[in-house]
C-alpha cells in the first residue's frame, strides 16, 4: 500500500506513473465507494498535507500524468475515468497551468466539434476549465457550445460562461429560464443560485438580467431558487416582481412591432 | 471468534500469512488487521465463506485477494425486525458536495467557487448508481451545524479542508426495511472504522470520534429505497484537515 510519505521518495517518472494508475483504479489505497471517495481524494490529501518542495514535485506528475491519460481513447475505459477523476483532481487543486492541456482535450469532444470524450469525463473536463480559464478567452467557444442542442452539458456550460465573463453571461439567463419550461431536467435553481451569488455581480445586475421575464417565467423562477432553500429576503433582490398593471403573458409574447399593420383598405371586388 | 481465526485447518497457514502481510504494511493494512482480529458478530458459515474466498482468490495481491472476498460475508449482521428501540428518528447520510458532482448525484452547475446553496436536487437516490446494482451506504442519525464538528464525530476521514457537506434524509418509517449493523467486512480498508466496545449493546453500529477513536455515534448501513429524500441539506464547510488521533489512539501511528 501507498503512503503519503512514500510517495514523496518516488522519482517523478515513477509518481505520475502511480497517479495515472490510481486515477484508472488500479492503485492503492483501496477506494471506499459506499462513502462517495474517488480515486482523487487520496491524492488531493497528500497535497495538502504535502510540504512546498512536494506539492510542486506533484503538481508536475499531475500534469504529465493529464499528458499521457489523453493519449490513450477517452471516448471508455480506464483512460476515460482516469481522466475524469485528474480532471476533478486538477480542479480541486487550482492548477492553472493544466487549463492549456484540458482545453486541447475538450477539443476532441463537443467543445470541439467533436464527440471523442465519454460523456462523464467531458462534463468533469469542462467544469475544470471553465474553474481553471483565464477570463473572456473562450467565451465564444462556451458560447457556441450553449447554441449546441447538447442538453447535457447546458449546466457545465453556463458555469464557462459565467466564469469566462461575468458581464456577457447575464444575457444567457432569460434563455436558461426559456429552456427549463421545455428541459425538465436542466437545473434551473442551480444555474440561478450560481449566478445570483457570484460576488462580482453588483447592485442588482442579476434581477436586471431576468427583468424581462414574463410574469410565469419569473414564477418559475422563485420557485426554483425558493426549492434550493433562498430566503424571502434573498428573492425579492434577485427576482424582480412585476406591478399589478403588467401587461398578461399573452401580451407579452409580442412586440408592438409585431403587431400586424393596415397598410391600406381591403381589395373589395 | 475473530475473523482472523479460521475453523478448517486448511486455512490457517493462508489467514497467518494474510495477517503478517497486513502487519508489515501502513497505516491502513494495520487498521484492517486489528479490526479482523476484533471482529467477532459474524455468523459461523459467513466466516468460513469469507475464509474460503481469500483463499481461493487467485490474485496476485493481497488487498485484492481481501476485495475479491468481501462478498462473501458483507452485510452479514442484519438489524432484527422489529427494529430495536435505539432506532428512531431522522437518519442521515452525510456527502461532500465534491463527491456527489464526482459521481453525477448532482448537476454540474455549481462551480467550487459558487455559495453553496442550503438544498440540493439530487438526481437519483443515494446509494441508486448509473448503471448496476444498488450500493450499501451508511446511515447515522446524528446532526449537526458543525460541519469539521460532525465530519470528526462521524470518522469521516476523507473529508478534506475546502469542501463542503452535505447530508440527505433517510427514510426509515418502513418498519421492514433491510437495515444492517457494520461489520469489519463492510468497512474494509476505511480506517477510521472500529467495532464498539464490550460495552455497547445496542443493535447497531458506532462511529469513532477521529480526535479521540471514542466511539461516537450510532451508524448502520443502508441499501437506496423510493423513501429516501431526493434533496440533500447544506451542513456547512469544512475548514480543517481531518484529525488522525485515533490512529495513534490505536497505537497504529
Amino acid at each position: 500500500m501507498t503512503t503519503g510519505s512514500s510517495l514523496a521518495g518516488l522519482s517523478e517518472p515513477k509518481l505520475r506513473a502511480w497517479i495515472v494508475a490510481r486515477m484508472r483504479g488500479q492503485e492503492d489505497p483501496p477506494i471506499d465507494e459506499s462513502r462517495l471517495e474517488g480515486p482523487d481524494d487520496y491524492v488531493r490529501a497528500v497535497y495538502q498535507e504535502a510540504d512546498a518542495r512536494f506539492r510542486a514535485r506533484i503538481e508536475k506528475a499531475v500534469i504529465a500524468a493529464l499528458e499521457e491519460v489523453s493519449a490513450g481513447d477517452l471516448s471508455a475505459g480506464s483512460d476515460a475515468r482516469a481522466l475524469q477523476h485528474l480532471s476533478a483532481l486538477i480542479d480541486g487543486m487550482d492548477l492553472r497551468r493544466a487549463a492549456p492541456r484540458l482545453q486541447r482535450i475538450a477539443e476532441q469532444g463537443v467543445f470541439g466539434g467533436q464527440a471523442g470524450l465519454d460523456p462523464a469525463a467531458e462534463e468533469m473536463v469542462l467544469l475544470a476549465l471553465a474553474g481553471l480559464q483565464a477570463p473572456a478567452i473562450l467565451w465564444a467557444k462556451w458560447a457556441a457550445l450553449w447554441r449546441q442542442d447538447v442538453p447535457r452539458l447546458w449546466p457545465v456550460v453556463t458555469v464557462g460562461l459565467r466564469l469566462s465573463d461575468p458581464s456577457k453571461a447575464l444575457a444567457v439567463v432569460p434563455e436558461a429560464v426559456e429552456r427549463a419550461a421545455s428541459h425538465p431536467e436542466f437545473p434551473l435553481g442551480e444555474v440561478l443560485w450560481a449566478f445570483a451569488t457570484d460576488e462580482r455581480y453588483t447592485g442588482n445586475e442579476f434581477a436586471g438580467a431576468l427583468a424581462g421575464l414574463s410574469a410565469s417565467a419569473l414564477e418559475r423562477c422563485r420557485v426554483a431558487l425558493q426549492e434550493l432553500g433562498a430566503t424571502p429576503e434573498e428573492l425579492d433582490a434577485w427576482v424582480p416582481r412585476l406591478a399589478v398593471t403588467t401587461l398578461p403573458d399573452w401580451a407579452r409574447v409580442c412586440s408592438m412591432r409585431e403587431v400586424p399593420q393596415f397598410t391600406g383598405a381591403p381589395i373589395c371586388r | 471468534m475473530s475473523l482472523l481465526n479460521a475453523s478448517q485447518p486448511a486455512h490457517r497457514a493462508a489467514l497467518k500469512r494474510f495477517a503478517v502481510a497486513l502487519s508489515k504494511s501502513d497505516y491502513q493494512a494495520k487498521a484492517l488487521l486489528q479490526n479482523l482480529k476484533e471482529e467477532d458478530r459474524l455468523p459461523a458459515d459467513k466466516c468460513a465463506a469469507f475464509h474460503a474466498a481469500l483463499i481461493r482468490s487467485r490474485q496476485r495481491r493481497w488487498k485484492d485477494r481481501f476485495m475479491e472476498a468481501v462478498p462473501a460475508a458483507q452485510r452479514a449482521v442484519q438489524v432484527p425486525t422489529p427494529r430495536p428501540g435505539c432506532i428512531v428518528g431522522t437518519w442521515w447520510h452525510h456527502v461532500p458536495l465534491g463527491a456527489l458532482e464526482k459521481y453525477n448525484y448532482v448537476s454540474l452547475a455549481l462551480h467550487r467557487s459558487s455559495r453553496p446553496p442550503p438544498r440540493l436536487r439530487l438526481l437519483r437516490r443515494i446509494g441508486r448508481p448509473e448503471a448496476g446494482a444498488d450500493r450499501t451506504f451508511w446511515i447515522t442519525d446524528a446532526s449537526g451545524s458543525d460541519a469539521d464538528d460532525t465530519r470528526d464525530r462521524l470518522g469521516l476521514c476523507f473529508i478534506l479542508r475546502g469542501q463542503h457537506l452535505y447530508r440527505i434524509e433517510v427514510g426509515l418509517a418502513a418498519p421492514h426495511r433491510a437495515l444492517f449493523i457494520p461489520t469489519a467486512i463492510d468497512a474494509a480498508f476505511y480506517p477510521a472504522w472500529r467495532r464498539p466496545g464490550a460495552e455497547h449493546t445496542e443493535e447497531c453500529g458506532m462511529t469513532r470520534h477521529l480526535g479521540t477513536d471514542v466511539a461516537a455515534e450510532r451508524e448502520l448501513l443502508a441499501l437506496p429505497d423510493d423513501a429516501d429524500a431526493l434533496q440533500a441539506e447544506y451542513v456547512g464547510p469544512i475548514k480543517t484537515d481531518p484529525p488522525r488521533e485515533y490512529l495513534r489512539a490505536r497505537g497504529i501511528l
